[in-house]
């Protein structure tokens, strides 16, 4: 089978002998007319989606300035408040741990 | 006409340009520069895309579309000197995509590829030499063959190659040895056959 097979040097010589296709005559010229005829669509998307932008920007920034202040006006009001929940909370006395230790008092199969 | 004269002396010979200048002026759109750039390297797009698709409209309409990828986003190439690697990378991935778009075709038009079978006592004609070899070279894999065209056909340093197709230099060397392993067992029917004719010829 290897004595059928082209030594490196007969590839060469017979890849010297493939193709060098061109073009057809004016592809150049008829190229460039296409190419850069498609440049209002293709570059002026870009410019189009920025003006987009800053009508949904603005809005979205008003929104998220209002929101900052409102969350801390809220914050403010609500500090004292959330403070004194937390104090009862730490002092509830019906709070009590519950965990794992809590399933041994579980009786499997009980319905009660 | 002083100013005029002055503002054309100020204009670059895009001609002269390297390819990086060339490509930050396409950035802004400038016609000319692209002009440049296509006159420069086209050919060389068309034969990579030639190498796959064997016929001229669709080795055309990947070389457009690989111009026009560059001219819609030339920003893209990281290396301006890389641009005529980066078109030829572009057009191969482009032509595979096209034959993944319609295999059918591609079978019809694979009843042209020679079995191997041609009788021993047949004359061989350049034409039917040249077909051949370009089957055979339509063959290979892709990466195979887009290593084979870059090094053999455009005469590409290993270095620029792989630099082109974004792999080690070790890796192009690699392609290119299975490309051409895989070209002899292609050829291995009528190889010798093809050797003489092209031996012939050339007397």
């Amino acid at each position: 089978m290897d004595d059928k097979l082209l030594s490196d040097e007969e590839l060469d010589q017979v890849l010297a002998k493939a193709s060098n296709p061109e073009p057809s005559a004016g592809f150049e010229q008829r190229m460039l007319s296409r190419v850069t005829r498609q440049q209002p669509a293709a570059r002026a998307l870009p410019e189009a989606r920025q003006g987009k932008l800053w009508l949904i920007g603005l809005p979205l920034a008003a929104s998220l300035l209002v929101g900052v202040w409102l969350g801390n006006t809220v914050m403010e009001n609500n500090y004292f408040t959330i403070s004194r929940n937390a104090m009862v909370s730490d002092n509830s006395d019906e709070a009590s741990d519950t965990g794992f230790d809590d399933v041994a008092a579980f009786i499997e199969g009980s319905s009660t | 006409m002083t100013a005029h004269l002055k503002l054309v002396s100020a204009l670059p010979e895009w001609h002269v340009c390297s390819d990086a200048e060339l490509l930050a002026a396409v950035a802004v759109q400038n016609e000319q520069a692209f002009a440049v750039l296509i006159a420069r390297h086209y050919h060389t797009v068309y034969r990579v895309a030639w190498r796959s698709c064997r016929n001229t409209p669709d080795s055309e309409d990947v070389t457009q579309e690989a111009f026009l990828r560059l001219w819609n986003n030339p920003l893209q190439l990281r290396d301006g000197n890389a641009v005529k690697g980066w078109l030829m990378r572009v057009a191969s991935n482009l032509t595979l995509d096209r034959f993944r778009q319609k295999p059918m075709q591609d079978l019809d038009d694979a009843r042209h590829v020679a079995d191997g079978s041609t009788p021993a006592d047949m004359s061989v004609d350049r034409a039917h030499v040249t077909a051949r070899i370009d089957e055979a070279i339509a063959a290979l894999p892709e990466r195979q063959r887009l290593a084979l065209a870059m090094v053999h056909f455009e005469q590409m340093t290993n270095i620029a190659a792989a630099q082109a197709m974004e792999i080690s230099v070790d890796a192009l060397e690699s392609l290119l040895a299975r490309g051409r392993r895989t070209l002899k067992q292609l050829l291995a029917q009528d190889g010798r056959q093809l050797l003489a004719a092209c031996l012939r010829e050339g007397e």
